[in-house]
């Protein structure tokens, strides 16, 4: 009951938030499931029994209890015979007068339970009928009648007979579903059974054979019912409105969820267990962090102009470098997080010869600004590198990316000081982040869909967003089995040995171990041009605007509503709810609710970047795709301080410090650019690209599908600009440690 | 945990019945809050019944106790008398046998449930 209860409780509460008609029965289950393996405040234990143990249980019986039957049957005849000769003599004998008739023995018909006590005298002669016929129903009730029923009656929570004042009376004690009434109408459908054992008492109707006649003439059954009636004063049931049939559902709803919760809870320590530990103290923890409750942030790119300066710089800095490593217990969050990552001419510049440099795949060495990169990417026109504020072909060389968090202003700039530049190295371009909350500039609540990294996520979390760790840290493997390629330096060149050997060659060491690829950008957001458009294309047919179909319309484009509630949950109006739940608001697939894209456009940006199942493979294949192409997101809010002349609202150039980590920019990063969000047939579409970072140039299309038409937006513009950034590669502790060395 | 039954016959003192009647009905009119026995707090019991059997020209009048709980006798009891001592020394003392001291022994109800169970 608790566990029906508590499901009952988790779905109203549920459903307060979003709409749960939505779901498969199946969908359901799985939410319910997750709710309990969360922990929610009661946890369905398996039955002490199980239905199929007791089933099996059955079986057995049957079998062990065929031969005594065959060898008792011999003595049913005689028995039967001898009933009867009782039958016909008292036949002769009229009954006996009730002893008592009592108006209070009915209890309230409307209560799903109630108590029924008969008491009635033993026939004389009759008492070793009486008690082979109990001893046998009493064995019957113990091996064969154990899966909740008596002979076909599902209504009898309890029932006993208990023979009194030296076996001259007989006492029925009973606990069933219904009233009276029904109860005895259930006995008289049974027939035989009641039959065989109050045919051996006085003033019951007569028994053909013991087992015939009897309790079918229900009038004189009800009344010699009546007659026998004792009233309980005292009745006590400990649930009183759970039938039989209630507490078989219930029993049913708790053991098949309390297996689904074993499973999950299987499943997840199957999906946390790593085949190789992770050393936490060797991975950089923006990894395995967000730093989400340090609010202010600073990305400095430096570029070194003094290779001593620098690996003096880098040496003062390392006890500095935030790490994944787990906190102590009662260990407070760090009120300052560092952490730095190389391009690859900042890595050449600190030593890796062009052997090690030779062992990083080719477009980490070739940069974000290349031409060839810039087609995959998409950064052509206003966003092309030559256009950049940093890191693109006409700007200043970088070679580190410095990233600072804090919990305050303040706090950032003393610990900008603590850090600072020495000499040797100079700060090319700065940009400053002040989160005030998890919107991004556009007004959407950002950061909703991140992968976790098995091995390093501390709870369970849906199958489909733990990723094995060799998509974000090098030297683990991916999802396809495999291991990315590890840079690598020659063994020479590590003297000291710290860093790990290459497995396969002992010539070589594993410079790239436990690091991963960083992926920056400066994405100005043009807030301005994106609402005016939003507007314009919601206007009513009196030229007002529409601020709903405004808000449903920006929704569409990004395939959530502001509050991060996504449309294949809230189709019709945002929910704030449901936005604010971390677990919910993440947790849908486009298929099964939504496959038509008429809730959630099949060229919205959540859709295109996360496509889930909803690649034309197939559901199944499609989830697997979809985890091969995965980034964990570092992004921050910027807002500059100045006004701009290009883009920004109100003149302000606002956007995302856009910061992904993978551990293939080819396969994760730039796949999900090229292959996804600027790819103009992408999941059966037509000449779209991604209505919100596509690289439209005003001549964009947007198809918000319906029914029965679909409603095409034309003129879409490139509404997030790339205003510079770079590949970097964020290294290990010890590949940090080993650049500040000197090689 | 095993369901188990316990029934617990005892003869009511002469006179008694019609006191005893009232003292249940009162008891069964108020399950829930009777200042005697505290039903709800009991975790092991699944139904629990008081009846009197009536008197009649054969068979002298008899108290039941009926209930069915899960476990076994001994924590079933200890259950019993730690939410329902009030109720059973009030009972009780009104049928033959019960022991002066009450439930305020434990040992001595358990004797006379047992005996009558047996």
């Amino acid at each position: 009951m608790a566990v029906r209860d508590e499901s009952g409780r988790y779905l109203d509460q549920e459903s307060k938030k979003w709409s749960l008609d939505r779901l498969t029965e199946e969908q359901l289950r799985e939410k319910l499931t997750a709710h309990f393996v969360r922990g929610a405040a009661i946890r369905p234990e398996p039955s002490p029994v199980s239905k199929a143990k007791l089933y099996w249980r059955r079986c057995r019986n049957v079998v062990l209890l065929f031969t005594p039957a065959l060898l008792f049957a011999p003595f049913g005849l005689p028995l039967l015979i001898l009933a009867r000769i009782h039958e016909l003599r008292e036949a002769k004998t009229p009954n006996r007068p009730p002893h008592q008739l009592d108006d209070r023995i009915f209890r309230d018909p409307s209560c799903a339970l109630n108590h029924l006590t008969t008491l009635v005298n033993i026939k004389p002669g009759r008492l070793f009928l009486l008690k082979v016929i109990l001893g046998v129903y009493e064995i019957l009730g113990k091996t064969i009648f154990i899966l909740g029923g008596i002979a076909g009656l599902q209504t009898v929570h309890f029932a006993r007979w208990i023979f009194l004042n030296n076996n001259r009376r007989l006492l029925f004690l009973s606990n069933h579903d219904g009233s009276w009434s029904s109860y005895l109408g259930d006995f008289s459908d049974q027939g035989w059974g009641v039959t065989s054992i109050w045919s051996n008492t006085e003033g019951f109707p007569p028994a053909w054979f013991l087992f015939g006649a009897g309790c079918r003439d229900i009038d004189a059954y009800a009344q010699w019912s009546r007659q026998h009636n004792v009233h309980a004063q005292v009745w006590y049931s400990a649930y009183p409105d759970e039938t039989i049939l209630n507490l078989t559902r219930d029993f049913e709803l708790r053991d098949s969820l309390c297996k689904a919760v074993q499973g999950v809870e299987r499943k997840a320590a199957q999906l946390l267990r790593v085949e190789a530990p992770i050393d936490r103290s060797d991975l950089q923890g923006m990894i395995a962090s967000g730093y989400d409750h340090l609010d202010y942030s600073r990305f400095l790119l430096v570029r070194i102009e003094n290779v001593d300066c620098a690996r003096d710089w880098l040496r003062s800095i390392l006890p500095e470098i935030t790490t994944a490593k787990l906190r102590a217990p009662g260990e407070a969050r760090p009120a300052t997080c560092l952490n730095l990552a190389f391009t690859s001419a900042g890595l050449a510049k600190l030593g890796l010869a062009d052997e090690a440099m030779a062992t990083f795949p080719r477009e980490f060495r070739m940069g974000m600004a290349d031409d060839e990169r810039s087609v995959v990417l998409g950064d052509t026109g206003s966003s092309a590198p030559r256009n950049w504020q940093m890191g693109g072909s006409q700007n200043e060389a970088v070679h580190i990316l410095v990233m600072l968090y804090s919990t305050s202003a303040a706090g950032l700039e003393d610990f900008t000081r603590k850090c600072a530049i020495l000499q040797g190295l100079h700060e090319v371009f700065r940009v400053n982040s002040v989160r005030h909350d998890m919107n991004e500039a556009f007004g959407f609540r950002d950061g909703i869909s991140q992968p976790s990294i098995r091995g390093l996520a501390y709870k369970p979390v849906a199958e489909e967003s733990l990723l094995k760790p060799g998509e974000f840290i090098l030297g683990f493997e991916n999802e396809y089995g495999t291991c990315s390629p590890v840079p690598k330096i020659p063994a020479a060149r590590d003297p000291v040995n710290l860093l790990p050997p290459d497995p396969k060659d002992s010539a070589w060491r594993e410079f790239g171990r436990n690091g991963t690829y960083l992926v920056f950008r400066k994405l100005s957001q043009d807030v301005e041009g994106f609402w005016k458009f939003i507007v314009e294309n919601t206007k009513r047919l009196d030229g007002t605007g529409d601020p709903e179909a405004q808000e449903l319309l920006a929704a569409k484009f990004l395939g959530r509503w502001r509050s991060g509630a996504p449309l294949v949950l809230a189709p019709d109006k945002d929910n704030l709810a449901l936005g604010a739940d971390k677990r919910l608001n993440n947790d849908f697939q486009f298929m099964t609710t939504d496959a038509k894209g008429h809730s959630c456009p099949i060229g919205s940006h959540i859709r295109r970047s996360n496509p889930r199942d909803s690649l034309p493979v197939g559901p199944a294949q499609s989830r697997a795709a979809s985890k091969r192409h995965r980034i964990i997101r570092r992004g921050r809010i910027y807002r500059e301080p100045e006004p701009e002349l290009q883009g920004g609202s109100n003149g302000r150039d606002q956007g995302l410090v856009f910061i992904a980590l993978n551990a293939d920019l080819r396969r994760q990063f730039e796949f999900i650019q090229q292959t996804w969000l600027n790819n103009p047939n992408c999941n059966g579409l037509q000449g779209e690209k991604d209505p919100l970072i596509g690289d439209n140039d005003s001549s964009g299309m947007f198809t918000v599908q319906g029914s029965p038409t679909d409603q095409r937006l034309h003129g879409l513009s490139r509404f997030v600009k790339v205003k510079g950034g770079g590949y970097f590669f964020l290294p290990g502790v010890k590949a940090l440690t080993f650049l500040a060395g000197g090689i | 945990m095993r369901q188990n039954a316990l029934t617990v016959l005892t003869s009511i003192k002469p006179n008694q019945v019609v006191a005893l009647d009232s003292l249940l009905s009162r008891i069964g009119a108020n399950l829930a809050n009777n200042g005697l026995i505290r039903f709800h707090a009991m975790t092991r019991v699944h139904f629990a019944a008081w009846m009197i059997l009536p008197e009649d020209s054969a068979f002298p009048a008899t108290l039941v106790l009926e209930t069915t709980y899960d476990g076994d006798l001994e924590e079933h009891l200890d259950e019993l008398i730690a939410h329902g001592s009030e109720a059973l020394d009030a009972v009780y003392c009104l049928c033959e046998g019960y022991p002066p001291s009450g439930s305020k022994k434990p040992s001595a109800i358990r004797q006379i449930s047992e005996d009558a169970f047996g």
